[in-house]
This record gives structure tokens, sequence and C-alpha cells, in this order.
């Protein structure tokens, strides 16, 4: 977002095409609950809102000019200077940000020519806009440029995006999923991962080249793009069936350039397999990648590779039935295998109240109040509409789990929705979803409208509204407000919204996750839910498990698992040479659970306990390159830049916090900093009005509790991980063999070219972007705590 | 009806009521900052946090409704450092300062600020009323005061600070020649009788006080005429006998007794010229030591503790070790400055004051300081003043009245607007806070001045929501808005409108509400 002039009316307006704006009004309606919409619609057709427009809608509608401008500067998805022709936004989420997203935007900006300041390059082509997790975690540090993202970025490597998105190729039409659907059961024999991740990982594009590979044999072979597997790490996936085997083979990290001899290999009549011979190198560099994995039909029982089998060793698919198998958006396919019985099977509203109370589902949005006794209280409340909302706001940085099972299930979290509906007879459902997340909106918006032509919804009037980036919007009663058409701020509770909600009305709001399970527990009894789990912690969570991980993605596991089976048994621990130092669980409101308690149980007791929380699912594994005054830093920014700015000790006190955690993590603290700090933790938990300001200090105090000695190696200059850039410097050990690949590579040429000779770093010019780190073959470049001038004193003395 | 109870006391409230309602049925005093009557609750300030009993977090009582069976604590130290910290947080951010930079530095803490507006603006006697009430005898030490007060100007940092002490003085002057020099009122009388001993510029200062405030005061001296070193140390040439003589005429129209040639002494049996600590102990009910510098030894003699140099007093009550017994000024430590010594006279006076009327000692009142400014605040704040240079001071020649209205003029203003009746203020006064406590990033200095009768300074502003609502109801077709959010948060007249614009029917009821001065009238005269 661009704050630089608050004063909206200063911006400079070129004329503006009002017809526009009243073709769009005709589309959105007039009243207050449409304005969000009418911004966006405003943004993407001009790419920022232009005063003009503004002016035009006040004269229009029934929309204040108090609450259109201050909705207007309170979410992050509008501009208010118009923008470069293409945008990039680089993903500062928690993932992203311990992947190195600080370099990559570093090097795009050096590559662009701009300073810290500027958000849009001299030749006015390119913008660029910090955002929070686009929901790609596992493809780490992840660049989003126009509608397409790239996973993996590197620092030397980051100005290809900006190629790419001048590319004719980027505008090429997107690929419609609806458009193929294997063969007329289900079945095909082509499989791809169609979900976000793998999307970004590029599987949009071998999807193409596998369907042109198959024209150009002249043979039609069924393909069928498949919702999320999980396995976002090895993304894109394409799955081979051929006919009459029972097993399935599975191909990582495939290439477009490798698709034509996949088809060849499995499809080609053996007349024609020449092309195998022609294309013999590449073959063999695909083999690495083939992970051997002939999987059984129908289930994954026992895949014999190790890899796959321990990630999904542990796994339990409930919210994820049939994980890698479904059409996303094949309603017949979701039919038979079982969907929409749950909701047609009558159960009576206080039936299924009993069910969901028995089979101890506790929300998984993050406070993890009891769904039935929830339901329970919407159901007594009284009043002639009554709604129910699914929250897909989805905020937390470096989670995507929502994301997914929206993306990947709509029909699932739709009939979950329609259950609640049923329950506490509610007139309106409403799905809320992140703006962020634009194939989930797409996805949930073509299953309601399958649904409703086979008249599935009933009665129930169901619609979607779309967020405008802000994580508060996740908190109920400032969801309840964004729909209503007013900034996103909450307000106090009780009255909660199952009394007064939407419009004052009942209100059952629930998360994705928690509606996503609820068709299984209807499906398959409550007491079947209930034998799954821990004591008060029932059923399975689904976490997105990234950060220093192998094998990250997203697994769904019984409650109760312990950490270290989480990290080790299904993410396959750290990278090998690297130890596992913390997992931070929750998020923004959650905390860093240490190593050494990675015997804790998964569930809401246990986790509260060592001071993290179950929060929604992010679990980002961190290791000993990771700092954890960096951590606690780096969730502190993010929950100030998303406080929505009410409250004294959330808008202030988080401010300060925040301040303090700079200083350390420059060498700046002063003596008192750490009992400043913790004090002020507290007071901000105990006196902040909504969720967002009361666990922000959790990322805080239990960084405080674990690591404390971290914090003062800070108060002392030292970065003991190496991570905070004020704090270290580079240097290069006399193993160098002169080999200049760092030389090479360093951005800002802070490394003299020096054949065969040992390379030294110009302390002055090095910006600390660790390419040289990343470029030497044999591990030379070391990255050391304190400032270089005292170690050349030890070094002397 | 719900019953609770708050800090021990039961109430029973209407259904509906909140934690604030039935505190304000018991007169207990919950801060509010952002809570407005018959407004839905904004909840934003969170200085009227209580603590429920059961509940880990502490509440904001604004919008808490009671609940059967309750039990609040209000009073209670964690509650009220909650409110403290509260407070504090808004004034990290918060850009103003209380009183003028000039005021802080002045010994006496004249205020300066509104001296010069008011001499800018003509209303001379009006500037006397002001400089008097700090500063007695302002022609005097208009003359001989050292412009400490212009090294803490802020235009000092531009362009030269202005002339302060020349435009004291120039008020004192002004108000001499009118044959009616200024008085204020006197309060009602006390039947309290004190004696100040010493006629230099602590005792003077001290009676024309205590004077003020309803007692009895005879000031005693063992010279044959009043002002001390006053007239006894500083040459004619540079304070003319008669500027000393006619303002301290002013005292006996005050009632104040002068009973010169008179010595204290150590002995029991004192000839008639003499006078005894015991004696006016026994006729007194104060007695203010204010007299120039004395050895210890024979300060001793008089009973009386002593440190360093001069008498032991309690710093803040200027109590000896004797009863009844005060003592300010030269006595208790040699100064340099006669308006230190005028600044001592007041302190004490009013601790004596306060102890007669057994009056509890009040908190002193909270100013916010901003300090050093940059640069570019500096010209935002300079630029409704007169550019003008700092008028050349040419030493004995007095200011003219059109140079002394140029030379206020160029005061920028540091004070605020609202100043005494600001509710953040007085709760921070209350809550006796620590405006450094929490010290970081805070609002840029802004002034937005485009409205012919409003003042608005964001800078002040501690996003209550309270304009917003107001103007919002009032049905304005612009109004204000709150936009962005986080700590960027500002209140902002809607889509770039202006003020004006903004405020067409609202102005009068969003300016009573606001609780700072964020939106205040500007000052006029
Ligand atoms: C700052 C903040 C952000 C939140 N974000 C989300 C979110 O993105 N998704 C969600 O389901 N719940 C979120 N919540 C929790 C919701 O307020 C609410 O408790 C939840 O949606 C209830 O659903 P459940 O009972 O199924 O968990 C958030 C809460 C806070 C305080
Ligand atoms: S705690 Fe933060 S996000 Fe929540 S209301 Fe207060 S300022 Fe807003
Ligand atoms: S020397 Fe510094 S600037 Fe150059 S590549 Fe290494 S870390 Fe980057
Ligand atoms: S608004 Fe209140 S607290 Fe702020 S400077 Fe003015 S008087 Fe002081
Ligand atoms: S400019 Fe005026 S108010 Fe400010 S410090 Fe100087 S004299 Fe005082
Ligand atoms: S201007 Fe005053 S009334 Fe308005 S929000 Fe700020 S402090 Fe509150
Ligand atoms: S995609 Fe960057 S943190 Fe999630
Ligand atoms: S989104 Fe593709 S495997 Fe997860
Ligand atoms: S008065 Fe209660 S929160 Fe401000």
């Amino acid at each position: 977002m661009n704050h630089a002039s608050h004063n909206l009316a200063t911006s400079p307006s070129p004329a503006i095409d009002l017809a526009f704006v009243d073709t769009l009004l005709a589309r959105t309606g007039t009243t207050p609950d449409a304005a969000v919409a009418i911004l966006q619609g405003l943004q993407e057709h001009f790419r920022y809102l232009p005063p003009a427009a503004l002016d035009h809608i006040v004269a229009r509608t029934q929309i204040t000019a108090a609450s259109l401008d201050g909705l207007a500067t309170f979410y992050t998805q509008f501009r208010h200077t118009p923008a470069g022709e293409h945008l990039v936004r680089i993903c500062h989420g928690t993932a992203c940000h311990v992947k190195g997203s600080e370099q990559i935007e570093d090097a795009l900006r050096r590559h662009l020519k701009m300073d810290a300041s500027q958000d849009t390059d001299p030749t006015g082509k390119f913008t660029l806009e910090r955002v929070g997790c686009v929901g790609c975690c596992t493809l780490a540090p992840v660049v989003v440029a126009d509608t397409r993202a790239h996973g993996r970025v590197t620092g030397p490597l980051a100005h290809n995006i900006l190629s790419d998105a001048l590319s004719p190729q980027a505008r090429a039409p997107k690929l419609d999923i609806a458009d193929l659907s294997g063969n007329a059961n289900g079945h095909a024999a082509i499989y791809v991962g169609m979900g976000s991740c793998c999307v970004a990982g590029g599987s949009a594009n071998v999807t193409r080249a596998l369907l042109q590979a198959s024209q150009n044999l002249g043979i039609d072979i069924p393909l069928k793009p498949i919702g999320c597997t999980g396995m976002c790490h090895q993304t894109p996936l394409v799955e081979i069936h051929t006919p009459g085997q029972t097993e399935r083979i599975l191909y990582t990290h495939v290439d477009e350039s490798e698709a034509a001899a996949i088809i060849d290999r499995h499809f080609a009549s053996p007349r024609s397999r020449g092309l195998t011979h022609r294309l013999g190198r590449l073959w063999r560099r695909m083999e690495d990648r083939l992970l051997g994995a002939t999987l059984p039909l129908p289930q994954l029982e026992q895949p014999e590779t190790q890899d796959v089998c321990a990630y999904l060793g542990p796994q339990v698919h409930l919210a994820t039935e049939h994980a890698g198998q479904m059409h996303p958006l094949d309603l017949d396919e979701y039919i038979r295998r079982g969907g929409f019985t749950a909701l047609q099977n009558a159960l009576a509203p206080a039936d299924i109240i009993r069910e969901i109370q028995s089979s101890g589902l506790r929300g998984r949005g993050g406070a993890g109040f009891p769904t039935g006794k929830k339901w329970q209280f919407a159901a007594a409340a009284k009043g002639d509409r009554k709604f129910v909302i699914c929250n897909g706001d989805e905020g937390d940085p470096g989670a995507f789990m929502d994301r997914m099972l929206l993306e990947s299930y709509p029909f699932r979290v739709l009939e979950g929705l329609l259950i609640a509906a049923r329950a506490i007879a509610a007139t309106d459902a409403i799905f809320y979803i992140r703006a962020e997340y634009p194939l989930a909106v797409e996805r949930v918006t073509r299953a309601i409208a399958l649904c409703r032509d086979r008249g599935l919804l009933g009665s129930v009037q169901v619609q979607i509204r779309q967020g405008a980036g802000a994580f508060v919007c996740g908190e109920e009663t400032a969801l309840i407000a964004s729909i209503e058409g007013r900034r996103g701020t909450p307000r106090l509770r009780p009255p909660y919204p199952v009394e007064s909600g939407l419009w004052d009305c009942p209100t059952c709001i629930n998360n994705v996750e928690t509606l996503t399970l609820v068709p299984w527990i209807i499906r398959n009894g409550a007491s079947a839910f209930a034998t799954i789990g821990a004591a008060s912690s029932k059923g399975t969570k689904v976490f997105a498990l990234t950060g220093k991980i192998r094998r990250g993605g997203l697994i769904e596991v019984p409650m109760g698992i312990t950490i270290h089976q989480i990290v080790h048994e299904i993410g396959g621990g750290v990278t090998p040479g690297r130890t596992f130092k913390a997992v931070q669980i929750g998020g923004p409101s959650g905390g860093c659970v240490p190593a050494s308690l990675a015997q804790t149980p998964v569930d809401y007791e246990s986790l509260a306990a060592v001071g993290a929380i179950m929060g929604s699912g992010g679990l980002v594994v961190l290791d000993d390159r990771d700092c954890m005054v960096d951590i606690a830093r780096y969730f502190l920014s993010f929950t100030q830049a998303e406080s929505c700015g009410k409250c004294t000790f959330c808008r202030v006190g988080t401010k300060r916090m925040l301040e303090i955690l700079t200083r350390l993590t420059e060498g700046k603290g002063r003596p008192n900093d750490l009992d400043t700090l913790e004090q002020l933790a507290h007071d901000v938990h105990s006196g902040s009005l909504c969720g967002l300001g009361q666990t922000a200090p959790n990322p805080v105090l239990s960084t405080l509790k674990y690591f404390r000695e971290e914090y003062e190696a800070h108060l002392r200059g030292h970065c003991p991980a190496g991570k905070c850039r004020a704090l270290i410097h580079y240097r290069i050990t006399d193993t160098c063999n002169g080999c200049t690949r760092c030389a090479v590579a360093c951005p800002v040429g802070a490394i003299p070219f020096t054949p065969y000779q040992l390379h030294t770093i110009d302390q002055s010019k090095c910006t600390k972007c660790d390419v040289c780190v990343q470029s030497c073959p044999l591990n030379c470049v070391v990255v050391e705590s304190g400032p270089v001038v005292a170690i050349h004193e030890e070094a002397t003395a | 009806m719900p019953r609770a109870l708050i800090d021990n006391r039961p109430v029973e409230v209407p259904h509906g009521a909140t934690i604030l309602d039935a505190a304000r049925l018991l007169h207990i005093d919950i801060p509010t900052l952002c809570h407005l009557k018959d407004f839905a609750p904004f909840t934003s300030c969170m200085v009227c946090l209580v603590k429920i009993d059961g509940k880990e977090r502490l509440a904001p009582a604004c919008a808490t409704k009671v609940v059967d069976g309750m039990t609040i604590e209000s009073e209670t130290p964690e509650v009220r450092r909650a409110r403290r910290v509260a407070l504090e947080l808004l004034l990290s951010e918060h850009a103003g300062d209380c009183s003028a930079p000039c005021q802080h530095v002045c010994p006496a803490h004249m205020n300066i600020n509104e001296m010069l507006r008011l001499i800018a603006a003509k209303e001379f006697h009006r500037a006397a009323e002001v400089v008097k009430r700090d500063i007695p005898f302002p022609a005097t030490l208009g003359r001989i005061c050292p412009e400490l007060c212009e090294k803490g100007c802020r235009r000092a940092d531009l362009d030269g600070a202005v002339s302060i002490c020349r435009l004291k003085r120039f008020v004192g002057d002004t108000d001499l020649a009118t044959h009616h020099p200024y008085l204020p009122a006197k309060a009602d009388p006390t039947g309290k009788r004190i004696a100040i001993i010493g006629a230099g510029p602590t005792g003077l200062s001290a009676a024309w006080f205590l004077a003020l405030a309803g007692h009895a005061v005879d000031i005693y001296d063992a010279r044959s005429h009043v002002g001390g070193a006053l007239r006894s140390d500083i040459s004619p040439a540079l304070l003319p006998v008669e500027i000393l003589d006619a303002e301290t005429a002013l005292l006996p129209r005050l009632g104040v007794n002068f009973i010169l040639n008179k010595k204290l002494s150590s002995t029991t049996e004192a000839h008639s010229a003499e006078i005894t600590l015991p004696d006016l102990q026994s006729h007194y009910d104060a007695i203010l030591m204010a007299l120039g510098p004395i050895d210890p030894a024979t300060l001793r003699t008089f009973g009386l503790e002593t440190l360093g140099k001069g008498i032991k007093i309690e710093r803040d009550t200027f109590r000896t070790n004797l009863p009844r017994v005060y003592a300010a000024g030269a006595i208790v430590t040699p100064y340099r400055y006669a308006v230190r010594a005028v600044a001592d006279g007041h302190a004490a006076a009013k601790s004596i004051d306060a102890s007669l009327r057994c009056a509890e000692r009040e908190p002193a009142q909270f100013s916010m300081r901003l300090g050093a400014l940059p640069k570019v605040e500096l010209v935002v704040l300079a630029e409704q003043a007169s550019s003008e240079p700092r008028t050349p001071t040419v030493p004995d020649r007095d200011l003219t009245v059109e140079q002394a209205i140029k030379e206020a003029s160029r005061c920028i203003q540091c004070g605020c607007s609202k100043g005494d009746d600001c509710l953040l203020r007085h709760y921070s006064t209350q809550y006796e806070v620590n405006s450094n406590h929490y010290r970081g990033e805070r609002r840029p200095l802004e002034r937005i001045n485009t409205h012919p009768d409003i003042l608005y300074e964001p800078g002040k502003c501690i996003s209550c929501g309270r304009c917003v609502a107001i103007a919002s109801r009032a049905g304005e077709l612009w109004g204000l808005s709150m936009t962005r959010r986080g700590f960027a948060v500002k209140v902002l007249p809607s889509l770039g409108r202006s003020l004006q614009a903004a405020l067409q029917k609202s102005a009068p009821d969003v300016i009573a509400a606001c609780p700072t001065a964020a939106l205040a009238w500007r000052r006029k005269i």
C-alpha cells in the first residue's frame, strides 16, 4: 500500500472514465455493504483509486464520504497512486521471511534501480509491493508477478521474474480446469496437481505441454486436474495411471520441457518410441526425480518409496479425504465419493448439533471453541434472519491450510456450511475469503453455482464476500464489520456474534477447516471422529509445514501427535548439516517451541502450556541459522502492520515493542530493554481490545522464555545465529581455492576478482545479500557474528 | 436488576448498565477519553480499564455490561498501573507541549507564550495579568533577569529567540505607567497570620502570593527599606530605585505590613528592636525565613538544623526542623538570579498556604514536553508567526509599542491551546504519569490552520473517534474520517475536503468533545 499521500485528493488525477464507475455500480449495487466490492472494482479497473471516482461514488450511492475514505485507506489492497504496468508482489510471510525474502526484494530493487522509498521503478513498468503470505509457503520465497506466482526464487535469478512478466507467454489464456475432467467415470491416465502451490510451481504450463504432446502423437489421453496432494514441496506433480496396471507412477518437480518425454514413455506405440532415445539425456535427468513411487490404487496404502511413505504414513485424511484423487470441481465425482449424503440424510437440526457436540469437534480457527456448543447458542438465538459464515480469511503468514481446502475441496466446505445452516436454521450463508486467494474464490464461486443448479442449496442464500487485505478481518467482529462495509475494526465481545452479529442478527462463524470436517463426522458418526486424537482435542488437524524442513507441505495429522514426529518423521527433519532449533506454531498469535520440547503433543492444552497455541495451523520449522530475536521482531512487525489501530495498547504498545526488538537486532539495545519489553508484553496482552493485540506478545514472550540468552547476546552486539544484518559480516575462509564464483556472483562487486588466489570481501561494499554463500562450491564463505573490526583485533591480539 | 461490588462497595444497576455507569453511581472516578454519552462505545483509549474478578485480562469499563454478581476492582494498584501505562503509551505518540519550553526554562514558570500572544494582540493589560500570576515585579525583573527563558526558546534554533525578557519589562513598565497597576483579586480572609523575615525578592514574592491567598502577612526586615539585595547589590543605573519602589508599593495595597528595622535575635531577652523565633512562633501561624545568606553557625544558634551553607529544609514543603517555621531563598541555597528567589518565594507560599488550609497537596501538574524538534517541524510551527528577525536589542532603550508588538508576533506559540482543560493532561496529572517511559516514534507535528475558527493538530489526536462519530451523526456531507490503520491512523476531513467543508454543522460539538487540543478553537483574544 502506498501511504505517501494520505490526503486522497492531492493525488494526481488524470481524466477518469466515470462511465465505467456507473457500470460498476449497476453490478455491485449502491448500498453501504457494497462499498468494499465497489472499491475492488475500481482498483481492478484503474489499478488505483482515482479521487474523482471516489467523489462520484459518494454522489451516486448511500455510502458516506467518511466511511468510504475510512475503507479506502484501511485495506492494503487499495492503492492511492497509479501503479506501474506490472505489479510485482514480494511475499514477506513467515516462510518466505526465513527463506530470505528481504534479500529477494533487495535484488529486485537493485535490478530496477529503486531505492527503499520508491514503489515504482523509474520507467514506470514495475510496481513492487510487499505482501503477507500468498499461500504457497512450501515454495518460499515466493514472488507474484501480475497473476503469476513464482516459487523458490533466488536473489541472483530474481530478475528473470521481471522478464517473464514482460514476455508474451505471460498473457497466455488461463487454463480452465473445468474443461479437463478425465473420462466419464472420473478416472484418467494423467493426473496433474492444480493447487496454488502446483500452479506456482508451473503445473498449468506442464498441463498445456502434456496436452500438446499428446496432440502431437495424435492420441487423446484423458487428463485430470486434481487438488492438493499435500506434497507441495514436490510440485509440479504428475501421476500416470497406465491402463491395465494397478499402480500409479508419480513424477515430481516436472518441467514443461519434460512433458513430451513422459507422454512418449507411457503412451506412445512401440513404433513411435524412437523419440525416447532422442530424448535420452533429458530422460535420465528426469529419472532422478521419478520417485520410483509406484503407488497402488486406489488408496496410497503401501507406498514403497521411503520419503513418500514417511511423509504420508502418520497422516489421517478427514478434511482432506481423497487427497490427490479428486477433481476440485467435479460435482459428480464428489457425490460419487459420498458427498452430500451427510446433508441429505435428513438429520434433524437438534440431532446434527448433538452429533457435533459428542464428536468433540473444536474450532480450528485458533481459539478451539467447541463447535457444537457454538451451534447450540446460535440455534437458540432468536431472529428472522440468521447467518452462517465460513471464515476463509486465513491471514496468518506462513499458513495455507484453508486456501488449500477451499481450492481442492470446495464442495466439502460448502456442504459443511450448509449443514451448519440447517443446524441453526440459518437463512443465509456467506463465504468470506481473502482477496489474496483468487483461485479459492474462483473455485468456490463455481462450486456454489454448480450446487445451485442441482438444487443442493435448498432455501439458503449463499454468497461470497472477499477481504481486501487486512489480517484483522479474520477476527469475527472485524469480519462482520467488513461485510457490512465498515472498516475492519473489532469491537468488544460480548455480545458474541451468535447473539448479535451481522446486521445485528444471530451469526455463527466457523473456520474453513472446522466446516470441512463436519460432513465426515455426520457421515461416519461422532464416535468414529472421537476415537481419533487426544483426550480433549479430538480428530485431526491440518498443518502447513514450512520453513527449514526437507519435506514441507500440507499435512493432516491426528491430534496428539508430537512435534518431533511431525518434524522428523513427516517432514524428514531440517536440511542436512543444520540443526533443528524450534518450531513456530500458531503464527503471529503463537509461540516458538524449542527443540528440547519436541515431545510436546499437538493438542490445545499441551501447546498452550508451553506458551504456543494450536492457532490455525501454521507450523514453521526453524534451524540454527534462524535468530529468535529476529523471529520475534518479524512477528511483531507483522502484527504492528496489521493492527487496526483502534485501541491504545495494540496501536502504540506493539509499536514500542517492535522498536525495542528492532533496536536489539541492530545491536542498539539498552540495558533495561528486556525488562521493559517483557512488562509491556504483559500489558499489551492484558489491555488490548481484540485477539490480535491480546496475542501479539506471544512470539516475544515464548522466545524470551526459551531463548533469553539470545536476547542477551544481542544486547552485547552479537547475533549467535548470524541472521541480524547489522550484527554480522561475511568472510571468506582460507580454504578458498580462487574459483572466482563468488566474485562473479556478488551483485555489488564487493569481492575483487582474483583467480587462483584467496578471495576477500570488501566490507564497506558488502550489502550482506548472502549470494556469495550460495555461490561458493566449497562452502568457504562464512557468516560471523559481531563487527569485523573486533574480529581482526582479536586475530592480531 | 444486576448487583455488583466495585472496590467492595455494593451497587445495583438497571439492566444493560455498564461498569462505568455503576461506578458513577458510587462516585468512583474511572477515567475515560473515548466514551461518549448516548453513543455506542468506541473502546479505543483503554484508560477505563478495570479488573473483573475471575477474568485474566482487564476490561474496559465503558463497554462492559454489569452482570449480576460481578466483583470489580477499580482503584487497586494493578488497575491504576494499567491505566497509567495506557496514558503513557498515548503520550509516547503525542506531538504537543502542554506549555512552551520557554516556560519550563523560566525559573518562575511564567506563561510566556500567553504573555506574548496578548502583547501581539495589543492587550497589554491582560498581558500584565498573565505575567503577575507568576512574577509580581516584572518591571524590576525585566531589567535584571539573565534571560534564561530565551535559551529555551524554540525560535532560537531558527533565527534568534524572541526577546522575552525585554517584553516582560515592557509589560511591567506599561503597567506601571497606567497609574492603576494591575492587582489580582484577593481571596477571602482566612484569619491566619504569617510572618516573613526578610524583605528581599524571596520574601516580597512570598508575601504577594500569601496575601492574595487571603492571609494576613507581616514582613520584618532589619534594614530601613524594602527590596533587600535588589536595592543594595544592584546598580541604580540598571534598576532605577523608582521602579523598585513603585512595584513594592503594591504590597501594602494587598494588606501586607512592612515592619522594618527589626533584627532577628537568638537570645531570648531581645530588646525592642529585635525579634525572636519563639516569640514569632507564639504569635503567627507560620513563619517564613527569607533572609539573605547567613553563616550556618549563626543559624544553629536559632535552633535551626543546617545543611551545607544554609538551613536544612524539606524540599517539597519548605519546612525547617522547627514547628511552623519555613525557609526559602538564599538562606537555604545561595542563588545567582533574582528570578529564582521570586520563584522560590512563590513555591514556599504555595506550600504554606496548602498546609494552613490543611489541603492535601495536589500532584504536580503534568506537562508534556517534546524536547528538541527537528528543523522541518520547527519550520511547520513557525509558518504562522511573523518571519521578521529578532529586534536588535539596545541596552537601556525601552521597546516602542510597535517594536514590542512586532517582536511578540515572532513567537511561534509552542504551548498548547487547551493547556488547562485538556482531559488527557488532567488524567496524566491524576495518574502521575511519566511521559518518557516509552520513548519512540511519535506522530508528526502538524498544524492544520485552514479553518477560520478551528485549529487542527493531528499530532495531538489520540484517535478516540469522538469527532468522527459526532460529525457522522450530525449528517455532515463530508465529515471526518478515521483513515489508515495501525500506528498510522489519522483523523482527516473525508476525501481530501477542507475542515470547513467537513464540519459545516457540528464544529462546536466536535470541539467540545475532543478530549485533547487536537481539534480546538483557534485562540482568539
Ligand atoms: C486477529 C485474528 C485473526 C483471525 N483470523 C482468522 C482466520 O483467518 N480464520 C479463522 O477461521 N479464524 C480466524 N480468527 C478466529 C475467529 O475470530 C473466530 O474465532 C473463528 O473464525 C471461529 O471459527 P471456529 O470456531 O471454527 O474456529 C482470527 C482471530 C483473530 C483475533
Ligand atoms: S487489539 Fe489491535 S487489532 Fe484489535 S482492536 Fe485493538 S488495535 Fe485493533
Ligand atoms: S560479499 Fe556481500 S554483497 Fe557480495 S555476495 Fe557476499 S554477501 Fe552479497
Ligand atoms: S493536548 Fe493536552 S496533553 Fe497534549 S499538549 Fe495539549 S494540553 Fe498537553
Ligand atoms: S517561540 Fe514563543 S512559546 Fe516558543 S519558546 Fe519561544 S517564546 Fe516560548
Ligand atoms: S481529533 Fe480529538 S475527538 Fe477526534 S479522534 Fe482525535 S482526539 Fe478524538
Ligand atoms: S507464500 Fe510466502 S509465507 Fe506463505
Ligand atoms: S497445492 Fe499442489 S500439492 Fe499442495
Ligand atoms: S473510555 Fe473506555 S475505552 Fe475509552
